[in-house]
């Protein structure tokens, strides 16, 4: 009895932030989008209105485009980070001349705030004076400008998330390349199974817990990434790299639609909880099968 | 291993940092203090201070990082200090983050600033959310701290703005500008170009009245650059794609010269489609938006990134030969060499406009353009109520308006257009000063709307796909103004 | 980097389940039940808005949930 009343005590200042910090806010968001509350509307204060801000939510075009855009880029800039960041960790676990220079400058992206970065590509690619346009257009002929087309701009964030994020996924997974025990491969490779046989039944299978591990933290960070892409585009040309959190945001902020911006803020929370959660189970399972 | 690291990782340190150090601007020129108070003799401001209990006080306020507001912060406040003891902290900011930040502290109360920037077009929300304290009363309530030096009566017209139903006063301008036609002289009066554009067009080349003969100098000079291998184009565009800079260049500017007035909302009903009564989607609307998209085609490729400042920016750099700027930035492209590439080559006009919009200005039914302009306010949340009265009366005297209009182009009292200082630039900026006090009628700010962020948030998305290319023109405007209907009613207008 | 072998080997499932196997594809514990049925309430109820509430009004879609939500607890 004692001493699970210590062990609350000591959980006690957690508990005391994560309701401040958590539920709090949380709860307040989920009063807040129960209510029609724009200070610039007709009626001042807030207007009861149900779950009818969720009710617009469900035809609202801007945020299912908003919503599905964010999926695509998320699910594509993942997919490259780990793709590349597989073929990296599988080089760098081979020592080769340079390797740790090579490491450190590989790493630096990885210290850079994400504004930073958004700033560093936008000097890059300002159309005018920045290389990127400049160099494209001498050598290829191509004419890049991000705040005119489309494809180039949702193209060029991800290109700036692979950049950033990469080197993360890279060193995860080489952590856990270099913690695999070697006998299994020995043994395949005795037995005569071929390069891409031992990578398949053997590497993937033993990596996947990593492989999850880092999918879902990249998966989380891709889908409510802003303030990278705020700096680069500002969500331009038109919506076209308008992400999820950037659309909350101008609901939210110049707008000032508090209500509908909290709905909002609930159905993105809604999915990430679901998408967490799949991953999550798909962990445990892997985890019970090793067992 | 682990020294090798470090001093790999040192050395990119210290390189990135003299990069870093190597591209910083040179610091700017300290700006020149104004007029010190007279030596020995107690100030009006500082016994008045000390009648209110406000020495030592700081105040706190925030405003969009604009010429006339660096001059405030770096100059006005300095010399306040100086004469009352009151500290002020401006804070010069962007002006998303402007708006995001005064707003926020305003609704909830929180009282962070004692003084915010309000622009003209802004107010009505403002007033209709009781943000802001009525100056007329606690002036009158207060006549012990109320200068001699200050008086309403001395302001331009331009006051009219800030004002509420009764005529109480909610706000001290600080800022007024046109959006104006600025072109290049140089370019315009070179002999062989002025040749050159008569064989292709066979009319004179003069600053454009017409749209026509605006696209058509817009076409001349973009291929003149491109023959030239000159980094020219034939006019600037506001046109980000991004950012509500766009919106406004679009409804403010380019579609009150085609006739197309308050946004295209019909004010009686607050619709803004045709089929409704407004004109947001109708042939005019349309037609102004196809010309501007156009101009696209004329212009540095930097413009559909551009803000407000990118526009001032290029200008300045001598990449248009023509364009909408903000009068704002008119003066230091016109006379600051540090800045700009085209000084002494500016020339300044009235916009082109459309058959029957020039009448409509002159009869007050419409305008011809822009005139903005912002003021500070005392917002009601604001815990030095007493204090910042008195600051805001110092930077509405008559005295300090001479160098802040040279330092930012503004001006908001009409004795500042006498000033022997005010018309020495005047000469240099081809006349801008005399243009806004003469023309300064035809153009007029944004329409009183008190919903005017949540309706601009819904509509700009349209622009900016008018201006990528994703839409046509005729389609963006038939779905903002769907749009703009469904949300008016939204907020509670026009049902 | 020392450390990363030691970090990798403690790689397993986060969560040891003390559930049991139901009618749902995995093992469920009470809490998880609960979860469930609250997502799914959420999605059903979202996706009835959008396509549904035209024909047959909102209350039919929480009382179908709370059914499947009873079931799903009690034989999940």
């Amino acid at each position: 009895m004692r001493s699970n009343r210590m062990g609350w005590a000591l959980l006690a200042p957690t508990l005391v932030i994560l309701a401040v910090v958590g539920f709090l806010p949380f709860f307040y968001v989920l009063y807040v989008s129960l209510f029609d509350w724009n200070p610039f509307s007709n009626q001042l204060g807030m207007q009861w209105a149900g779950v009818n801000n969720f009710r617009r939510l469900v035809f609202d075009g801007a945020f299912l485009d908003s919503l599905w855009r964010t999926g695509l880029f998320a699910f594509t800039s993942v997919t490259i980070e780990l793709a590349l960041g597989f073929l990296l960790a599988q080089t760098l676990v081979n020592s080769f001349p340079g390797r740790t220079i090579f490491r450190t400058i590989y790493v630096l992206p990885l210290v850079m705030a994400p504004i930073a970065v958004g700033a560093t590509w936008r000097l890059l690619t300002i159309p005018g004076f920045g290389p990127i346009p400049y160099y494209l257009d001498r050598w290829f002929g191509i004419d890049f400008r991000l705040a005119t087309y489309a494809d180039q701009a949702f193209i060029t964030v991800i290109l700036m998330d692979v950049w950033h994020w990469t080197p993360f996924v890279t060193l995860t997974l080489l952590a856990g390349l270099t913690a695999m025990p070697k006998e299994p491969l020995e043994q395949a490779q005795v037995d005569g199974a071929n390069r891409w046989q031992v990578f398949r039944y053997l590497t993937i299978p033993m990596m996947m817990p990593v492989l999850l591990t880092v999918i879902f933290i990249r998966l989380m960070d891709a889908l409510r990434i802003v303030d990278e892409v705020f700096m680069l585009t500002s969500g331009g040309p038109g919506t076209a790299t308008q992400f999820i959190g950037i659309h909350i945001y101008r609901v939210v902020v110049p707008k000032t639609d508090y209500g509908y911006g909290s709905a909002m803020s609930l159905l993105v929370l809604y999915f990430t909880i679901v998408l967490c959660w799949l991953l999550f189970i798909a962990l445990a399972q892997v985890g019970k099968q090793r067992e | 291993m682990l020294k090798r690291k470090l001093t790999v990782v040192l050395g990119i340190l210290v390189l990135f940092s003299m990069v870093l150090s190597a591209c910083a601007p040179a610091a700017l020129p300290a700006a020149q203090p104004a007029a010190p108070a007279v030596e020995g003799e107690a100030s009006w401001w500082r016994t008045a201070a000390q009648t209110a209990g406000c020495e030592g006080v700081t105040l706190r306020g925030i405003s969009e990082s604009t010429p006339p507001s660096r001059y405030a912060a770096d100059v006005l406040a300095k010399a306040f200090e100086a004469e009352t003891g009151i500290k002020i902290e401006l804070e010069a900011t962007s002006w998303d983050e402007m708006y995001t930040k005064a707003i926020n502290d305003m609704q909830a109360a929180t009282g962070i600033y004692d003084f915010v920037y309000i622009e003209q077009d802004i107010i009505y929300q403002y007033l209709a959310n009781n943000y802001l304290t009525n100056l007329t009363q606690l002036l009158a309530d207060n006549p012990e701290l109320a200068s001699p030096d200050f008086d309403f009566a001395k302001f331009t017209t331009f006051i009219d703005n800030f004002k509420d139903a009764e005529g109480n006063i909610y706000g001290v301008p600080m800022e007024a500008f046109l959006k104006v036609y600025l072109y290049r002289k140089d370019l315009f009066s070179d002999p062989a170009i002025q040749e050159a554009f008569k064989a292709q067009y066979g009319y004179d080349l003069a600053p454009a009245t017409t749209h026509a003969q605006y696209r058509d100098i817009a076409e001349f000079f973009t291929q003149y650059g491109r023959d030239n291998g000159l980094d020219l184009w034939g006019t600037t565009v506001q046109g980000n794609t991004g950012h509500a800079s766009s919106f406004y260049e679009f409804f403010e500017s380019i579609a009150p010269t085609f006739g197309v007035y308050n946004w295209g909302i019909n004010m009686d009903n607050w619709k803004a489609t045709v089929e409704n009564g407004g004109e947001m989607n109708s042939d005019k609307a349309k037609e102004a938006l196809a010309f501007w998209v156009d101009m696209l085609n004329y212009a540095p490729p930097e413009a559909t990134a551009s803000t407000w400042d990118e526009v001032a920016a290029s200008f300045a750099a001598g990449r248009a030969a023509q364009g909408w700027v903000y009068g704002e930035n008119a003066a230091w492209i016109a006379t600051d060499p540090d800045r700009s590439r085209v000084v002494g080559n500016v020339g300044v006009a009235l916009p082109p406009v459309a058959e029957g919009v020039m009448e409509d200005a002159e009869s007050g039914v419409g305008y011809i353009g822009y005139y903005d302009g912002g003021a500070f306010g005392l917002p009601v949340s604001s815990k030095n109520q007493l204090c910042t009265l008195l600051w805001l009366q110092y930077i509405g005297q008559e005295s300090v308006q001479a160098d802040w209009a040279i330092a930012g182009s503004r001006i908001v009292m009409e004795s500042t257009y006498d000033d022997p200082k005010v018309q020495e630039v005047d000469a240099k900026v081809d006349g801008y000063y005399t243009l806004m006090k003469e023309a300064g009628p035809l153009f007029r700010g944004a329409p009183p709307f008190p919903f005017h962020a949540a309706l601009r948030e819904v509509v700009q998305p349209y622009i900016w796909k008018a201006l990528s290319g994703e839409l046509t023109p005729a389609e963006a405007l038939d779905q903002a103004a769907a749009a703009a209907d469904a949300e008016l009613v939204n907020l509670g207008y026009g049902q | 980097m020392a450390d990363t072998k030691t970090d990798s080997q403690k790689l397993v499932a986060p969560v040891q389940h003390k559930g049991r196997r139901g009618f749902l594809p995995i093992e469920t514990n009470t809490f998880d039940r609960y979860f469930i049925s609250v997502i799914l309430w959420i999605g059903v109820s979202l996706l009835w808005m959008r396509f549904l509430e035209a024909m047959i009004p909102l209350w039919v879609s929480t009382v179908l949930c709370l059914v499947l939500a009873i079931i799903i607890i009690r034989k999940g």
